[in-house]
């Protein structure tokens, strides 16, 4: 099947590579090296870079979060015209390439841009916010946003909005209401959605590179200039193989983690 | 109590209003400094024109681009609704050997970083001698998209009433006949969403195109992505409207026919 032949095979002759001599002729030759690997740790260059990528990658995450989480719950109680308009300005844009979106945020970010311009017209200066950590950032919370607000606001839309009535009603304060009951039954959406855009932060180039700059590096950006511009397969497989098993990794503990949780299934409800 | 709820009230609208700037400022943006008659990028763009939009029509990595991305993901859009409806066929109506394997494996690329899909693929192009087969892009695209066609087609062909093929079957009904008049109406619908989102992301996709970029197999963002690594100017912003122009379309027609709201689990 197509599949295996472009998907599995391809990977698993990653790993395979990974652990390849470089040649400077051909990207690669056969061997066996396992120092790829010792090199990829002992280099403070790549680890600088691998705390920075899951630096922007949690941070891109937090922000998409504590957006979609509230403006998921102000729109369950919405009439059905308002909240599937919100819903579609938030999540349409999943259908515009990032490069696009990306482009849109050099532009609005960028010197003599939309801000500069705006700011510049009531006298104040901006601060120098293209090419660095904060413009990526805020790319990559544009970007991700609407992957995690698919995910919330799912899982809010299902809670039965009388469970919580009713535990107000019981006497409950709205604090307790949400830390007891709200937050707990729509959880399965949250991890969902921090699984899903961490995964994609944390592997992203294309905003990252073109909004950050020089000292923005991060593995994927690495990764792509090592395999397109060095050639250096082995070594870009090393960073690949690094990546994603930090990644899976990172992902299996945070679907887990709210699974023994118990979830949705903490509450009863009476029949 | 009053003034609280309408404090809370204006609240959300503010947060809610920044939300929605958040998400269109940047594509509308783009849009804006696309039609300046300026040559350089500039906040407010001056004067109203589209000779940009023009000149980006006409710059051959550009054009070369859209053709190529039209192709693939149109190839990707065909080929892939029917593997995707033989394989949700499949699943859905038959029980056999594996079939957890099979279906692990049809999300399975959507799981993996596209960087790691990527760099996994221009290697094997780089020791098999394939480097910048367009091809391999297309079967990239194509089984990264076959997972929503699977799923979208499963859905529909599980709603399919079994009683009804079996009773055409039993009234006397080639196969073909039943599968024609009786079946394919009843997924006409979730099938041609599938294509259209198979469609939109092979149209996207960078994440892995990038990697098998090569002078035959540059995607149109992939092209605007390496054109912008170096320039910024009004024709970047032409092609990126340009870019949204195509990918309007699919939309569009996914609204047509089955709401774009429901077809996202939007709207019930």
């Amino acid at each position: 099947m197509i599949l295996v032949v472009f998907f599995v095979l391809p990977v698993c002759l990653l790993a395979v590579i990974s652990f390849f001599p470089t040649s400077p002729m051909t990207g690669m030759r056969t061997g066996f090296a396992p120092e790829n690997y010792r090199y990829f740790w002992k280099e403070s260059y790549f680890l600088k870079a691998t705390t920075r990528t899951f630096e922007y990658a949690i941070l891109a995450t937090i922000f998409t979060a504590l957006i979609s989480y509230p403006l998921s719950l102000w729109l369950v109680g919405r009439s059905r015209k308002v909240r599937v308009t919100v819903a579609l300005i938030v999540v349409m844009p999943i259908f515009i390439t990032v490069v696009e979106r990306s482009l849109g945020w050099m532009a609005i970010l960028g010197t003599n841009g939309m801000l500069d311009s705006i700011l510049q017209s009531f006298g104040a200066t901006m601060p120098r916010l293209l090419y660095t950590g904060t413009a990526v950032v805020i790319g990559l919370t544009n970007t991700l946003l609407p992957f995690m607000f698919l995910s919330v606001f799912a899982s809010v839309r299902r809670l039965d909005p009388s469970i919580p009535a009713a535990a107000s009603t019981l006497g409950a304060s709205p604090m307790r209401v949400f830390w007891r009951i709200t937050l707990p039954m729509t959880s399965s959406g949250l991890t969902a959605g921090t699984a899903l855009v961490f995964s994609l932060a944390s592997s992203n180039v294309v905003t990252t590179s073109l909004l950050g700059g020089g000292e923005t590096t991060t593995i994927p950006v690495l990764l792509y200039e090592q395999a397109t511009v060095v050639v250096d397969y082995p070594l870009s497989a090393v960073l690949a193989v690094s990546l994603c098993v930090i990644i899976i990794v990172v992902m299996n503990l945070i679907l887990r983690l709210t699974r023994k949780g118990g979830g949705e299934q903490a509450v009863v409800v009476p029949q | 109590m009053r003034t609280l709820h309408r404090t809370k009230n204006l609240i959300a609208v503010v947060f809610v209003t920044l939300i929605a700037t958040f998400m269109l400022l940047p594509v509308l943006v783009v849009m804006a400094e696309a039609l300046t008659s300026a040559e350089h990028v500039a906040f407010p763009p001056s004067g109203l024109s589209l000779k940009w939009i023009e000149r980006a029509l006409e710059t051959e990595i550009f054009t070369d681009g859209i053709v190529l991305s039209l192709e693939v993901a149109a190839g990707v859009a065909i080929v892939g609704g029917i593997i995707g409806t033989l394989a949700a066929y499949a699943i859905t109506w038959h029980d056999f050997r594996g079939k957890n394997l099979v279906e692990t494996l049809i999300v399975a690329p959507l799981t993996l970083p596209a960087i790691g899909t990527g760099i996994a693929l221009l290697s094997l192009e780089s020791m098999l001698g394939l480097i910048g087969k367009s091809w391999v892009l297309f079967m990239a695209h194509l089984m990264l998209s076959i997972a929503f066609v699977v799923r979208l087609t499963g859905v529909g062909l599980a709603g399919i009433d079994r009683n009804g093929v079996v009773a055409a079957a039993t009234l006397g009904a080639r196969p073909r006949t039943v599968f024609w008049r009786i079946m394919f109406p009843q997924f006409r619908g979730p099938l041609v969403v599938g294509c259209l989102f198979a469609f939109i992301i092979s149209f996207d996709e960078v994440g892995i195109s990038l990697f098998l970029a090569a002078p035959a197999s540059t995607t149109f963002p992939v092209a605007l992505y390496s054109y912008m690594l170096e320039n910024y100017d009004p024709l970047v912003m032409a092609a990126g409207t340009l870019l949204v122009l195509f990918s309007i379309v699919p939309i569009l027609l996914v609204q047509r026919f089955v709401g774009i709201a429901r077809a996202l689990g939007l709207d019930e």
